[in-house]
């Protein structure tokens, strides 16, 4: 027992065995699911709009939520996307409490950036999906991000965010259109300088 | 691009460099709670139990004359125990002082805590607690 449980040990188990442990009271195996999904979460909260220091506090408080109604946790998808559902959720009711325009049309994005795909390319990062996502609207980004990061469904999105079906429909088109359209523009850019 | 690459792309993690900080930080946040909450529950026990005993503790004959004898049979020393001690005199009559005062407080405590008043307040402030718990659980919903 005392093998499975160590540091080395648990990294070679699954999501569920260690479920199963820290449902045991293992808060080691808990640990080995934070170091596993963390970057995922903190990708998710930023990719959804949420800026760094917030970002990274709503991935704490999300995983001391998972940590503390584990056992409600029903197994019917992959455990890091209950961990971002339960973040989704926090950071909406949050979005709801203090930017209630959020989901106005005709909202600008958070931080246009003109110049981020040069940036990126001279890294050497063709799809630059982070800096494409940057110039989306707000309410664009929020609904294509949680389709395809938090693998929600166009329903379960226009439930969540209290936006009409319709409209979470056309969010995720337009979102997708613009990303489409910018990731192919990085890859123009990158494949001209190279 | 296709929905698939889309998929691949949003499920490819950034890097950070503060990884590690950022694991230790959440392990000591669960730890925080966890030591919250049992020392809640135990700080609860203790103020519950120690309350339930109030209502059993009943001083056979105590009324306010009698407190007042014993007051002054704690204070008044005998005094050729007092002469021997010389210096340690006025250290006694403190303590003395301070034993009967502490008697007599403890007393009207316990008489207190005994009473309906403070039975409702007490049970008021518990629901009020439940209400609070309970509304800030609906609100905490995953």
């Amino acid at each position: 027992m005392s093998d499975i449980l160590s540091t080395a040990g648990l990294k070679h188990l699954s999501d569920h065995d260690l479920i199963a442990q820290a449902l045991l009271g293992a808060s080691a195996a808990f640990g080995e699911l934070a170091r596993r999904h963390a970057s995922a979460l903190r990708t998710h909260l930023r990719r959804m709009g949420a800026q760094g220091p917030d970002a990274d506090d709503m991935a704490q408080e999300a995983f001391i939520a998972a940590y503390e109604r584990l056992s409600e946790y029903r197994a019917d998808g992959p455990f890091v996307n209950w961990l971002k559902m339960i973040a989704s959720r926090r950071y909406l009711r949050k979005l709801k409490k203090t930017q209630k325009y959020l989901f106005v049309d005709d909202m600008q994005p958070f931080e246009p950036t003109p110049d981020i795909h040069e940036n990126r390319a001279r890294e050497g990062q063709i799809h630059d999906l982070d800096g494409a996502l940057s110039q989306l609207k707000p309410a664009e980004r929020l609904c294509v991000t949680l389709n395809f990061s938090g693998g929600l469904s166009h329903q379960d999105i226009a439930t969540e965010t209290g936006l009409p079906l319709g409209t979470v429909k056309s969010h995720i088109k337009r979102a997708l259109a613009a990303l489409k359209s910018s990731l192919a523009v990085g890859n123009d850019r990158v494949a001209m300088e190279s | 691009m296709k929905d698939d690459d889309f998929h691949t792309l949003f499920n490819t993690p950034q890097r950070f460099d503060d990884e590690a900080q950022f694991h230790d930080q959440v392990m000591r946040g669960l730890k925080t709670g966890t030591w919250l909450r049992q020392g809640l529950i135990a700080l609860s026990g203790i103020i519950g139990g120690l309350y339930a005993l109030m209502q059993f503790v009943h001083l056979p004959g105590w009324t306010p004359a009698a407190e007042s004898e014993v007051r002054e049979v704690v204070a008044k020393t005998d005094t050729g125990f007092e002469a021997g001690l010389g210096v340690g005199r006025d250290l006694l009559d403190a303590a003395a002082n301070y034993l009967a005062n502490g008697l007599s407080r403890s007393t009207d405590y316990l008489t207190v805590m005994q009473s309906p008043l403070f039975f409702w307040v007490s049970f008021s402030l518990c629901m009020a607690i439940v209400g609070l718990y309970l509304v800030n659980g609906r609100e905490d919903a995953l």
